[in-house]
């Protein structure tokens, strides 16, 4: 058994898309969002193998430099996609995590997935 | 390996007592269930649409709506409070409700296993799994409770009759939890400290939503922060319980001492001193290094005033450890009548350390065989099994 973080892109387009939703179309929009993501984490907790996940705000800043470091606003500034948010999880091994992976509504919503394997140490 | 949920624990026990307040203490399950499901929609949906204006009332909106649907595919017929979709904190004192959800849970109706698991739940905002890892038990047991304990609550609970003849349950209820924490009577750890750190937190939270200087409320703040202070100084590397007089001083932890006198002034308004009050007394003057003779003292206070099997045990090793192990054991001597106290390992293990003092071998290892047989946390007994093969060994 290892753990796995799977990290959620967001395409930057689309988040900008979705935050200029009239509110109408937007509370509908997020209803969706919400239905399957609670699926998706009540799956994960029901098969005993959520550990964690959260969500990651627009706020940020960029630290880069190795002499003089140069702080910035915004990872969105340099990036086309944006780390929304990550789930930490168990899985057998790499297939089966992918496979968990796979049914991730980060995907429906268009973002890109990560899954990585923690260190066994 | 704890489960975390998102992080809006502070929001829970205000959403929830909203909820229980619009739709009646009868479904805490589904408003549970509910609130942890808004987090959830948060958690992901936030960083599509950016965090909301007004998270606070985001969510308690949402998980309303989800409450709604919960309760529209359980039971068809029901009626619904009159939809109110608007900012929930403009119109309503959230103070207000949460407050008579503290007094909804802590009703004596509820057993107090029943209590400890909606406490956390609910105010804690901890999941089922959390409460039960921190508790040692399963995660079905803790549900089970949870349920059992809302189908004695009605609407009518929660209509606050007295609020100063209900503020000393819920006092103790918190004391309880902490004391629980504080040393564990079972399990794998000889301390709990996130749970006394836990009844710390929901004291504190209490204590600001009275937004009252009730001294006795002062006085369990004060009793809380001077223990939890020696807690880094409490058990040794392996979570062995370390003995008062072998501990650290240096480790004790300064701000909450400091928070303990802060507390501690301002419980002397008090009329009539609490067991808070001699309890937070004895925990400063342990804390501030006090003498054998000042805990005897304290002790002494305690075991007149308040007496129980607790304080006259406590006593009793506060006698021996003053006036010498011969008068330590005569004071236990005069309680062990008492099947309360007698059954406790605490109890047993004083007489095989007293009789250890006065080099009895035989019968402090007779006394610590009688403890070690006894219901206990594990790091309690291989402490004390270890005493006794110390003395097995020298005895040869």
């Amino acid at each position: 058994m290892s753990k796995y973080l799977l990290m959620i892109y967001n395409d930057i387009d689309e988040i900008q898309r979705w935050m200029a939703m009239p509110p109408e179309e937007q509370a509908e929009a997020m209803k969706d969002v919400a239905e399957k993501y609670i699926a998706y984490t009540k799956r994960l907790m029901d098969e005993g193998r959520y550990l964690a996940s959260e969500g990651l705000g627009n706020k940020g800043k960029v630290l880069l430099g190795k002499d003089q470091i140069e702080i910035t606003d915004g990872p969105y500034i340099f990036a086309k996609e944006l780390v929304g948010g990550f789930f930490y999880f168990t899985a057998e091994n790499l297939e089966e995590a992918t496979a968990i992976a796979q049914d991730c509504p980060a995907l429906y919503f268009g973002a890109r997935v990560e899954i990585r394997e923690q260190m066994q140490y | 390996m704890n489960p975390n949920l998102p992080n809006f624990r502070d929001e829970h026990a205000r959403i929830t007592a909203t909820l229980v307040r619009k739709f009646g203490p009868q479904h805490l399950e589904s408003i549970l269930d509910a609130t942890q499901e808004a987090f959830i929609a948060a958690l992901h949906s936030w960083p599509l649409q950016g965090e909301p204006n007004n998270p606070s009332a985001w969510l308690t909106t949402a998980a309303e709506r989800r409450l709604i649907d919960h309760l529209r595919k359980t039971r068809r017929e029901t009626q619904f409070p009159e939809q109110d979709f608007a900012d929930h904190s403009l119109n309503q004192k959230p103070e207000e409700d949460e407050l008579k959800l503290y007094f909804l849970i802590c009703s004596p109706k509820l057993k107090f296993s029943e209590q400890v698991c909606l406490m956390l739940r609910t105010l804690g905002g901890l999941t089922s799994l959390e409460i039960a890892h921190l508790l040692h038990e399963s995660e079905e047991a803790v549900q089970r409770r949870i349920s059992r304990a809302k189908n004695k609550l009605n609407p009518d609970d929660l209509e606050l009759h007295d609020r100063n003849a209900s503020l000393p349950p819920i006092l103790l209820s918190l004391y309880l939890l902490f004391t629980e924490g504080y040393e564990a009577f079972r399990g794998d750890e000889y301390l709990r400290a996130d749970l006394a750190v836990e009844a710390l937190r929901l004291t504190q939270q209490l204590a600001s939503l009275t937004g009252q200087d009730d001294p006795n409320f002062h006085a369990l703040l004060a009793l809380m922060h001077f223990n939890i202070s020696r807690l880094p100084a409490r058990t040794n590397q392996d979570g062995l319980p370390i003995l008062l007089k072998d501990q650290d001083k240096s480790l004790y932890d300064r701000s909450h001492i400091a928070a303990g006198f802060y507390h501690l002034e301002k419980a002397q308004s008090a009329t009539q001193l609490s067991r808070y009050h001699l309890e937070a007394g004895l925990a400063a003057n342990i804390a501030s290094g006090g003498t054998s003779k000042d805990l005897l003292y304290w002790h002494e206070l305690i075991a007149e005033r308040f007496p129980s099997p607790f304080a006259q045990l406590s006593l009793a090793i506060a006698i021996g450890t003053h006036l010498g192990p011969q008068k330590g054991l005569d004071a236990l001597n005069e309680i062990k009548s008492n099947p309360h106290i007698a059954k406790t390992p605490h109890f047993q293990s004083a007489i095989g350390h007293f009789y250890t003092e006065l080099n009895n071998r035989k019968a402090a290892a007779d006394a610590y065989k009688k403890a070690i047989g006894l219901t206990m946390s594990s790091p309690i007994k291989r402490s004390l099994e270890q005493r006794f093969a110390e003395l097995s060994e020298s005895a040869q």
